[in-house]
């Protein structure tokens, strides 16, 4: 079956935040899995790399939560549907320009999906809405479980699972949230915040991950380590860490409305929102800074005709490959005034652009 | 060529040392160089150094020299399996296959104690087929 991305691009994954506006947008947690025996992706032949693709497919079409999915095959994609995979969070930065053979399987609503040959042979992950992160391992710890009865997973008993990166090894785990941290940010305790983080083995990276930089105020909180701590451990920490860092957002956003400077802070938030409403065109930086201060205002309480659904699914659909998947028959306008319509339009409660 | 005391980082530089009436060569990086008590500023290549004025540390390294055979070169160079090198690793941070990291074991732990803390697997293992 041939992806409709044009379609897909119309509208958030399942997971997306919908009407919850704290500061707490989604869980994703992810295992890296290799094949016993075989070079890793980035040092393996294209044959064995289509090997992998295939042993791996094959297996997926075994696994029930995983008949309806649909698999795809990266080498068959342009440059627009990958920019819109990784915009999806279903492929990494790096790899949406990777050459080798790669395959994506990702079952409807996007909640589970599995990446082939990315740096790894697996890179298999769930996805839930808010701080769901127990719900979100377990439903991966079947699918590992289920892969592992079919595939032969590289792994010795004192350094675990064995990934090309060693960065990886061991339960081969990453557990993150993805946060929209505006108080932090405005009130410029960001970079002391996750610098403590750091010091509790955690990390901070931008929305699309690693060496990407913070857009719209949304960071992504992770463990650092994989080895020498277990799965459950590993998911402890990283969620208390995370709703530390939320009750230290909602504590700061709280401040910044009661202080001083709450009027300034008003005029921000509703001149940002009225610059949604009225733009005819809208970079996207500045688009997701915009939103992001509607979002804060929403948080506050404040009286303000928008919608946080609409906030939310704009976190996805105001990206440049969403954009341009939707509206391929408009290729002649600029991106901007693309993104401008489509935020005017969910703003103002239509559901198409 | 890869530093004969740590086989992990790449060897800058080269020692010359007289081990009971033998000639025993060195190959170090600079680290473990200075850890010897060797600062970078010493000469490879130059004059042999006098085994008996060395200082411990390093009469130690070159003591277990001479007793070390050197390994065929291309059985420690490269994983049997998939030919990759820790040169490759330092090149690439990654490494070659799974069966690299038993193949050097011993830098795999370096690098792991590094990078995550820790060398032993707590967790999940692969379900039994």
């Amino acid at each position: 079956m041939k992806a409709d991305f044009a379609r897909w691009a119309a509208a958030p994954p399942s997971w997306a935040a919908g009407h919850d506006i704290g500061p707490v947008l989604s869980t994703r947690v992810r295992i890296a899995r290799n094949l016993a025996g075989l070079p890793f992706p980035h040092n393996a032949s294209s044959r064995l790399q289509s090997s992998v693709i295939h042993q791996v497919f094959d297996a997926s079409r075994e696994i029930a939560r995983l008949t309806r999915a649909q698999t795809l095959s990266l080498n068959d994609l342009g440059p627009l549907q990958r920019g819109f995979l990784m915009e999806r969070q279903l492929i990494s930065h790096q790899h949406a320009r990777a050459e080798r053979e790669c395959g994506l399987i990702v079952v409807p609503g996007e909640i589970l999906s599995v990446m082939v040959n990315e740096e790894d042979h697996i890179r298999a992950a769930a996805f839930r809405t808010g701080v769901s992160l127990d719900e979100a391992w377990s439903d991966l710890a079947m699918l590992d479980e289920e892969l592992s009865g079919r595939l032969t997973f590289a792994f010795v008993p004192d350094f675990g699972f064995e990934t090309a990166c060693p960065t990886n090894m061991g339960t081969g785990l990453r557990v993150s949230c993805l946060m929209h941290l505006p108080a932090l940010v405005l009130s410029n305790q960001i970079g002391a915040v996750l610098e403590g983080l750091s010091r509790h083995g955690l990390t901070a990276r931008g929305f699309y991950g690693e060496g990407t930089s913070a857009v719209g105020d949304l960071f992504q909180i992770s463990n650092a380590r994989t080895l020498g701590v277990s799965e459950s451990q590993i998911i402890r920490n990283v969620e208390k860490a995370v709703r530390q860092v939320a009750a230290i957002e909602t504590k700061e956003s709280a401040e910044l409305a009661a202080g001083n400077d709450r009027r300034a802070l008003e005029d921000r938030v509703y001149r940002a929102l009225g610059t949604l409403q009225q733009a005819r065109l809208l970079e996207y930086v500045e688009g997701m800074r915009l939103l992001s201060l509607v979002r804060l205002g929403l948080r506050l309480g404040w009286p303000l005709e928008a919608r946080a659904d609409a906030l939310n699914d704009l976190v996805f659909l105001a990206q440049p490959s969403h954009l341009r998947l939707r509206t391929a028959r408009d290729g002649g306008s600029p991106e901007a005034a693309l993104r401008a319509e489509t935020v005017r339009g969910r703003l103002n409660g239509r559901a198409g652009n | 060529m890869l530093c004969s005391q740590c086989q992990f980082n790449p060897a800058a530089l080269q020692f010359d040392a007289i081990v009971n009436g033998h000639k025993a060569t060195a190959h170090l990086c600079a680290a473990c160089a200075q850890q010897a008590g060797l600062g970078s500023t010493a000469s490879g290549n130059s004059e042999p150094i006098n085994f008996p004025t060395l200082p411990p540390a390093l009469a130690a390294l070159f003591g277990a020299l001479s007793q070390w055979t050197p390994p065929a070169r291309q059985t420690t160079d490269a994983c049997p399996r998939c030919r990759w090198t820790l040169f490759d690793f330092r090149r690439t941070g990654k490494m070659g296959c799974p069966d690299c990291y038993v193949h050097f074991h011993r830098a795999s732990e370096k690098i792991l104690a590094e990078i995550q803390g820790a060398v032993s697997h707590k967790g999940r293992k692969p379900a039994a087929r």
